[in-house]
């Protein structure tokens, strides 16, 4: 229990404050700039969309933890679900940090082509969930919450009506004050929007490590060293989801499996970035259970599949 | 604005349990757990936002109001208590003392799964410029001292184990037996982010270690060098020290 408490707060220790950056910056990004009229300059084609997403991935040094606090409110203001679903999924892995990382663990061994399979395997396989899953009607995919705002064309200035009524509810029980000047009023908004994506995101962070935690505690991992190569992948997968590391770090972790091939090792950074325990509970912010089921299915799918594909180029 | 009671309550969870997570960071953090559980470069982030968390949360009730509906009330509580979660875990932690005991352990458990030997492949050139900087500035016969990840680096490359062959090593490292004579390991535990990624750094090590026991901390000096294609230290001297005040080395 005691080393199962442990891990728990450490993986909470280590993704607050990038949940809690990833909102504030999203607030202030919103104060600069209406998200909206962001979100309509989004390709209407969902290849286009999803390509976007994973171009700013690559622009955005931002983790998954700083990642998920943006795209939600993208999503909440009406961003191309491919857009969104290629971002969230590709960011972790295609962002200068995580590149500079996976170089650094492999630098013994070949660190250019893992920079390179890494980078292209997660924006394939984040190109293909977003466009399948972009494919649904949002309201398939969306949490409703998310729904009310960018389906209903939510298109006033919140600095010039009370907060009182059901418009902009967003699952807490705060509303801005009637009076004041407007300025003050639409500052009060954005603290209010803020703490309604820490509100909705953190405690089903604080579930997934928790999830995370029991699993490595009180799972006997360290037999996977006995197993075979044949199922070598599939259990590189389950390990990273359930180790729950940070896409910065985990490439120093696969790099230390030096019994496992490459390609199970690909499919551990692969399948971690994509989704682990954590992330699992927390991506509920965002997607329905089906759609998070859907993602898992054909991501991890995916995962392996082009995991085998790699081990027989790479051996 | 009419308030009920379920609705000034649902207005005050959230910021209650995120002050609340705020607060725990803080008082993680005057215990001297946080280097235990995370990489101290993060340190400043993780009590900035942790410290705005609390900021957050005192504020709130000052600047907003109770929406006036109760709904959703259930879900909130469902969350409130989630985030209770880590408070109470908070109270199943071991001393400081302990708890590093309890992570040693664990990286070893991991170390079993990923093989029996690894080096990380970072800081090899900026190692090789850091000696080579440092040699000059040395009285003949000096060892330097390296941090074992560093060292492993040198080790572990032809060409550097080349470049240094004539220069004495000195590390210090937690000791692992082997069950051949004159022969044990030199460890080290590598953090990158938090302690879920950390894994032990290890050099084999050949030379007298008389009366030093597993996980007993140890100064050892010594030219590196290859016996049957594995990197070593070859150690001419091998003394147990008090433990190293941080138990991790820390990654880029």
């Amino acid at each position: 229990m005691e080393a199962c408490a442990l891990l728990f707060l450490s993986l909470v220790v280590q993704g607050l404050p990038f949940l809690v950056a990833g909102a504030l910056f999203t607030a202030v990004l919103g104060g600069l700039a209406p998200l909206e009229a962001m979100a309509r300059k989004c390709p209407r084609s969902p290849f286009w969309a999803a390509l976007c997403g994973i171009g700013a991935g690559t622009l955005i040094p931002s983790c998954e933890c700083l990642a998920l606090p943006l795209v939600r409110r993208f999503l909440h203001k009406g961003l191309p679900l491919p857009a969104a679903l290629a971002y969230l999924l590709a960011s972790p892995a295609v962002n200068p940090i995580c590149l500079a990382s996976t170089y650094t663990a492999y630098s013994f061994q070949n660190p250019w082509l893992m920079v390179a399979y890494r980078a292209l395997g997660s924006s394939a396989i984040a190109l293909v969930v977003a466009l399948a899953l972009g494919r649904l009607n949002r309201g398939q995919v969306l949490q409703d919450r998310l729904l009310a705002k960018s389906d209903a064309g939510h298109g006033h200035d919140h600095a010039l009506h009370s907060h009182g009524t059901d418009c902009c509810e967003d699952g807490i029980g705060l509303s801005v004050p009637a009076r004041g000047p407007q300025w003050l009023r639409a500052l009060l908004h954005g603290v209010r929007e803020l703490l309604g994506d820490l509100w909705s995101i953190i405690p089903l962070y604080v579930l997934g490590s928790l999830a995370s935690a029991l699993l490595q505690s009180f799972l006997p991992v360290e037999r996977m060293a006995g197993i075979g190569h044949a199922v070598m992948i599939p259990a590189s997968m389950l390990l990273s989801v359930t180790l729950s590391l940070c896409s910065s770090a985990d490439a120093f972790v696969a790099s230390s499996f030096v019994f496992a091939p490459l390609g199970a090792q690909l499919a551990f950074l692969w399948m971690g970035t994509l989704v682990d325990l954590k992330l699992l509970a927390a991506y509920h912010a965002v997607l329905k259970t089906r759609a998070l089921a859907l993602l898992v299915l054909l991501g991890g799918g995916l995962v392996y599949l082009l995991a085998r594909a790699t081990s027989g180029v790479l051996g | 604005m009419k308030t009920s009671p379920a609705s000034v309550l649902r207005f005050l969870l959230p910021p209650t349990a995120l002050g609340l997570a705020g607060l725990l960071v803080w008082k993680l953090h005057s215990l001297d757990y946080l280097p235990l559980l995370q990489n101290p470069a993060f340190r400043p982030l993780t009590l900035f936002f942790s410290g705005f968390l609390l900021l957050l949360a005192l504020a709130l009730p000052w600047c907003l109001e109770p929406a006036g509906s109760p709904a959703g009330l259930a879900g909130d509580l469902a969350r409130f208590l989630v985030m209770l979660a880590p408070a109470a875990a908070f109270f199943l932690l071991p001393d400081p003392t302990q708890s590093a005991k309890i992570l040693s352990d664990r990286a070893w458990m991991l170390q079993n799964l990923t093989g029996q030997t690894s080096f990380m492949g970072r800081k090899n050139q900026e190692a090789i410029a850091y000696v080579q900087g440092l040699l000059p500035q040395l009285p003949p016969g000096e060892p330097v001292d390296l941090d074992l990840d560093v060292l492993a680096s040198l080790a572990s490359r032809p060409e550097s184990r080349a470049l240094f062959a004539e220069v004495s090593f000195r590390t210090r490292a937690q000791y692992q037996p082997s069950s051949k004579e004159g022969r044990w390991k030199m460890a080290r535990l590598l953090m990158v982010c938090c302690v879920a990624d950390t894994r032990p750094i290890v050099l084999e090590a050949r030379g007298s270690a008389p009366e030093i026991r597993e996980n007993d901390w140890v100064e050892a000096t010594g030219k590196l060098g290859v016996e049957d294609g594995i990197p070593v230290l070859l150690a001419t001297e091998a003394a147990r020290i008090d433990p190293e005040e941080d138990l991790f080395l820390y990654g880029p």
